[in-house]
């Protein structure tokens, strides 16, 4: 399959502001990491191709937005999330910009701890399976033969495996709890992330820096981390943003059955209770369900800005 | 002048018909009608719809129509002539003689007679029934000396036979079918054949089941109702809607998502109905083997810690009303107006923290005493919000508390069999009688591994012996006495907390009539009609 | 080439059998190894009496070990009897093919609304880039792709069917009405339009904004000018010649959508009511019934493996330059 699902979404370069294939190797041409001063000039070049796109640095906002209520989250938050403060039912004022829910907690508080929830398990379920996905991936696609066929097979298997209901089944049954739910999703997330890799060390493994540092005797896992790595990081990265993207809301649908912790405020947890008052309390499901749409949002756009300005090649003109 | 005075004449005259024509109209419509259907919502499939093994909900609901017991119950509790016409009990309440109805045939034209009767009782409900082995298990011999007659012999006095002879707790199945086959295996439990007001016509699965007029009913002109249609809706919230837009036409208390009450009580054209069901209590039960919880005054604190009127108003809509005692108070005869936990527990934080001090569990330095966990069947509606309540006020005097919302199972695994719970939120039915659903909770025979029994552990043979006397007696009065004494130990001991006293609250459209004329209303649909639309 | 096809089939063939036996192994292994016990389960809201449990348990096999138990399983799968079910007393494999004609209904209709509206989309967008069609489309392309589709069901129920009274709410069937020939169809139709709607927005999303990209390269390919150069008609340049190359992209994405799809189907059929395979699954999970959850699992894997099978075969069709590795 040379065709990576990770197609993307939006590319909203606008006309005229390309950069010919030819002008810049990027960074797939060089080995390795390369010198402090070629690291900096490829940010900065970097920097450049991505703020050209109004809807990547839209999508950076949101993240970083919602990264920075998540850290300060115990100050945002006027009450305790848990906590009875109200009346319930209060629609949004003054008093309480976003309402309060059927118990009387405040919706706005509630929201803000919920990104806490949203991003952390987002974050932790997309890095490890990235670090799972890259690992198998790198070693499947430089070793190849048996142990290409063999981990590509387990890559299949898991792939194969319908993953919601398979999350919800391993929830259900090992009883809720954050971190039994960032395993799960981390754990049937990996797949795609994998074979991605794979296919980059594929060809990357081709390339005369790999076959020079093969004759100078540099071990295989250095040739691994210290030189191919770096090339397929970029595809590595907009993969890994549009994962964070996926684990929130399989997070968020996990939360919506049922089955997230009851000891965590969470978005989805909320989107569950709200569904009794749909009608009475049109703000009990709107605010969390915006908040997800959101960052989502904003985890794609992000990807998709970050694909662009990585991979110059693969955008569309 | 004459002319305008017959006129205004012809014109009082033609309105006094029109308000008899109409005043007949509504005499005319208020009487049975024959015919139409009703759609009733009920969750899921149910296993089977035998309802001599189990006593599950949806099952009890459907099978409510297909099937009879001797007796069923009215408004005022009273065991009414079913399939027994009528019955007598020796003064000793020893022996009970029940004359059977004649002319009563099976769904499958087989005539009913005593044999099966005997045969339901000896080799159905004895072995298996959930409810009724526990009452049967006082029953010493079954005896059928003709066909339409039943000679029950019991072991000792036990009080509450009667009322278990009803459809939901003692179905009468058909000894032709069932005689010599596996009970457990046999395709009647899938299209069941009963001597009820309705036949079994169609199952589809996920979907419907479906019974239709029994034309061989022994009630003359009755059932009214052509059909009936169980329509299986998963989601609580989608029941409320499709009530709402005229998809059904009836949701029973079991099925009926409260949180909707609010919203749908402003239609015009829908009915509540209270008191159509068994009362139920949500109760806190505490596991009283180990600290801090095996002191008395730490329960006692978390009584006064927690505001029972808060989860009436805010997670059950204002419907019900906070626990009383050990003893529904809607078990009028039995409940002890002495005891109060509105008054004797009333919510009190200083109090609870007092206590809390004087048990010894003082405050450490971030504020906290101890943690406890609260395990509860996460599907239960209200449960979630009840422990969030708990959560947030038991707070207030230094409790921590971790949420446990598993699924069913695996919630019956901790609490009933392995004993892994601080605390536990359950939701559990009187039984119509203490003797049925509420002595189990405390009694020490009934601490054992086995779901929906006495999971906190606490075993005191004074109230042991209370429970004895209050089941056995053979007079009101005198069961009534030892009932009042045991709640008044309880009310100190507190092994368990009762909560609430669970607003029950069936809804239907108003163009269903007769409706609601039994204490266990939705197993009597025969004099149930519906209006023209 | 056309030996190297069917080498290429028998290969791809071969592979899905340890697939699914692997796909059997786990979950099996996941499910019992769970705190849990399906028998009292069974048993209703009272206090059972112990000889009826243990009775239970035997029967359904439960005590003996669990090595016994799989191989067991292995066993009756090889011979196509998927089990029986605690709950329902029936064999699994009816009780599953009778749900599994009403999530294809929906899974099938999202799919091909996706496909067909995705793909036409595209085509536009492609056709008028930068123009508003395309940023509009882009715009509703990023929503549909970022919004949760329980979210999605609940609004679309709440103003197409509560609010606006338009579309019957809940169900693939009117309760009432027993409707025969014609309006029969048009009855689940009504009722396929929500749930369907909900859950191909998202697919839909990725069909248009890849037949897009995927367009916008083909047509910007040597072999396009090359075509216009030879003088030949506009649409058959676009179709025959742009659309065969950018359809490869589209086409691979769209066969492995359906894994998701049965996902998705899954939070939708709840949402709606809607008595397919994803509402037996919720349903069996809170009943602990084990036979049916393995066997929803084996049926739904088979059917994403049969799925991936069908589109590298159609990719493998469709562009013979590609080497099959």
């Amino acid at each position: 399959m040379l065709f990576s699902t990770r197609a993307s979404v939006t590319s909203d370069t606008p006309p005229g502001g390309q950069l010919a294939g030819a002008e810049d190797p990027g960074i797939h041409e060089k080995g390795g990491w390369g010198t402090d001063r070629a690291v900096g000039r490829r940010l900065r070049v970097f920097w450049r191709r991505f703020s050209r796109s109004r809807s990547a640095v839209l999508g950076l906002g949101v993240v970083f937005f919602f990264t920075l209520v998540t850290l300060v989250a115990t100050w945002v938050a006027p009450h305790d999330p848990t906590a009875l403060i109200a009346q319930p039912f209060i629609s949004p004022g003054p008093r309480y910009p976003l309402g309060t829910d059927n118990l009387g907690r405040d919706v706005l508080s509630g929201v803000v701890y919920g990104a806490r929830v949203s991003l952390a398990v987002g974050f932790l379920a997309a890095a490890t399976s990235t670090l799972i996905g890259v690992i198998v991936g790198a070693i499947s696609g430089y070793l190849g033969g048996v142990t290409d066929a063999l981990l590509m097979r387990l890559t299949e298997l898991f792939q194969v495996l319908p993953r919601f209901f398979l999350a919800l089944l391993v929830v259900a049954l090992a009883g809720p709890g954050i971190g039994k739910i960032v395993f799960v999703i981390a754990i049937l997330s990996w797949p795609p992330m994998a074979r991605l890799v794979r296919a980059e060390f594929l060809s990357l493994r081709e390339r005369e820096f790999v076959e020079a540092a093969r004759a100078l005797g540099v071990a295989t896992p250095t040739i691994i981390f210290r030189d191919i790595l770096p090339n397929a990081l970029p595809s590595v990265i907009v993969a890994g943003s549009l994962d964070i993207a996926q684990a929130i809301l399989l997070e968020a649908g996990l939360s919506f059955f049922g089955l997230g912790d009851p000891n965590l405020t969470s978005w989805g947890g909320m989107l569950n209770n709200a569904l009794a008052f749909l009608r009475t309390a049109w703000w009990m499901p709107t605010f969390p369900g915006l908040g997800i749409f959101l960052t989502v949002l904003g985890f794609n756009l992000l990807g998709d800005g970050l694909n662009d300005a990585l991979n110059p090649r693969l955008r569309s003109r | 002048m004459k002319k305008a005075l017959l006129r205004r004449l012809g014109l009082c005259l033609g309105g006094a018909v029109l308000v008899a024509l109409a005043f007949a109209g509504e005499v005319i419509a208020q009487q049975p009608r024959r015919g139409g259907t009703v759609v009733a919502v009920i969750d899921t499939d149910p296993p089977s719809l035998n309802v001599a093994i189990t006593n599950g909900a949806t099952e009890n609901r459907v099978a409510g129509t297909i099937f009879s017991g001797l007796i069923w119950i009215d408004l005022k509790w009273q065991p009414q002539p079913y399939l027994a016409e009528s019955w007598t009990v020796t003064p000793d309440s020893r022996t009970y003689t029940f004359r059977l109805r004649r002319n009563v045939k099976w769904h499958d034209g087989k005539p009913f007679t005593s044999a099966d009767v005997k045969f339901t009782f000896d080799e159905i409900l004895a072995k298996y029934h959930p409810t009724s082995k526990a009452a049967f298990a006082h029953v010493s011999s079954v005896e059928t000396p003709d066909l339409y007659t039943v000679v029950v012999r019991m072991k000792e006095p036990f009080a509450p036979f009667l009322p278990l002879l009803s459809v939901w707790s003692a179905p009468i199945l058909p000894k032709h079918l069932y005689e010599g086959t596996d009970i457990f295996k046999n395709p009647y439990n899938l299209r069941p054949v009963g001597t009820g007001p309705f036949k079994f016509q169609d199952w589809s699965r996920g979907d419907r089941i479906v019974v239709v007029r029994n034309d061989d009913y022994f009630e003359p002109g009755q059932p009214y109702l052509d059909k009936i249609i169980f329509k299986m809706i998963p989601d609580v919230h989608a029941r409320a809607i499709a009530l709402e837009t005229g998809q059904v036409d009836y949701i029973q208390d079991y099925f009926f998502g409260k949180d909707a009450y609010p919203r749908l009580s402003r239609l015009k054209d829908l009915v509540f109905q209270p008191d159509g069901d068994v009362p139920g209590n949500e109760l806190l039960v505490f596991n009283v083997r180990k600290p801090p919880l095996s002191e008395r005054k730490v329960r006692q604190a978390i009584a006064y810690a927690i505001d029972r009127r808060l989860i009436i108003e805010r997670v059950h809509a204002g419907l019900g009303a906070p626990a009383r005692s050990a003893i529904d108070s809607r078990l009028s005869w039995a409940y002890n107006p002495q005891v109060d936990y509105q008054k004797q527990y009333a919510y009190d934080p200083a109090k609870a923290n007092a206590l809390l001090d004087e048990a010894g569990f003082p405050r450490k330095a971030d504020g906290s005493r101890f943690t406890l966990r609260v395990t509860f069947d996460i599907r239960r509606a209200g449960f979630l919000p009840i422990a969030e309540i708990f959560r947030d006020q038991l707070r207030a005097v230094g409790i921590q508390l971790q949420l446990e919302g598993v699924e069913r199972s695996v919630m019956v695994d901790k609490v009933y069999i392995n004993w892994d719970f601080d605390m536990t939120i359950q939701n559990l039915t009187t039984g119509g009688d203490p003797a049925i659903g509420i002595q189990r909770i405390y009694i020490c025979k009934d601490v054992r591994k086995a779901p929906f029994v006495n999971a906190s552990g606490y075993c005191n043979k004074e109230v042991d012996d209370l429970f004895e006397k209050g089941a056995s007696l053979t007079t009101l009065t005198g069961r009534a006495e030892a009932y009042k004494k045991v709640q008044v130990i309880l009310a100190s001991d507190l092994p368990s907390l009762v909560l609430t006293e669970q607003g029950i609250l069936d809804v239907a459209r108003d163009r269903v009539k007769g409706m609601w004329q039994s204490r266990l209303a939705y197993s009597f649909w025969s004099p149930v009609w519906v209006a023209k639309d | 080439m056309e030996a190297r096809l069917g080498r290429y089939i028998l290969y791809r063939l071969a592979q899905v059998i340890p697939l699914v036996f692997g796909v059997i192994v786990v979950t099996f292994l996941i499910i019992h190894l769970a705190p849990g016990d399906p028998v009292l389960a069974l048993v209703g809201n009272f206090p059972a009496p112990e000889e009826y449990v243990t009775r239970l348990r035997q029967d359904l096999g439960l005590d003996k070990s669990l090595p016994v138990q799989l191989l067991h399983y292995l066993r009756k799968v090889a011979q196509g009897d998927l089990g029986y079910s605690f709950a329902q007393r029936r064999p699994v494999l009816n009780i599953i093919f009778e749900r599994m004609g009403a999530t294809l209904l929906l899974a099938g209709t999202a799919w091909l609304l996706a496909a067909v509206l995705g793909v036409a989309m595209g085509i536009l967008s492609s056709l008028r880039q930068y123009s508003l069609v395309d940023h509009a489309t882009t715009v509703a392309a990023l929503i549909g792709f970022s919004v949760p589709v329980f979210w999605l069901g609940q609004l679309l129920m709440l103003i197409f069917s509560v609010g606006l009274g338009w579309l019957p709410p809940q169900g693939m069937q009117s309760i009432r009405e027993e409707y025969t020939g014609l309006r029969y169809y048009l009855d689940i139709g009504a009722h396929l339009i929500l749930p369907a709607l909900a859950l191909s927005t998202r697919f839909l999303a990725i069909n248009a904004r890849l037949t897009r990209s995927s367009m916008l390269d083909a047509l910007g390919r040597e072999f396009i000018t090359t075509a216009r150069a030879k003088g030949l008609p506009e649409l058959r340049v676009i179709l025959h010649h742009g659309l065969r190359n950018a359809l490869l992209p589209v086409v691979t994405v769209m066969g492995l959508n359906v894994g998701f799809l049965f996902a998705g189907s899954a939070l939708v059929e709840t949402v709606f009511g809607w008595p397919g395979v994803g509402r037996l699954l919720f349903d069996s999970i809170s009943t602990r019934d084990y036979p049916i959850l393995l066997g929803i699992f084996v049926v739904v894997a088979l059917a994403v493996i049969i799925a991936n099978l069908l589109t590298d075969l159609a990719y493998a069709v469709l562009d013979p330059r590609i080497r099959y590795k």
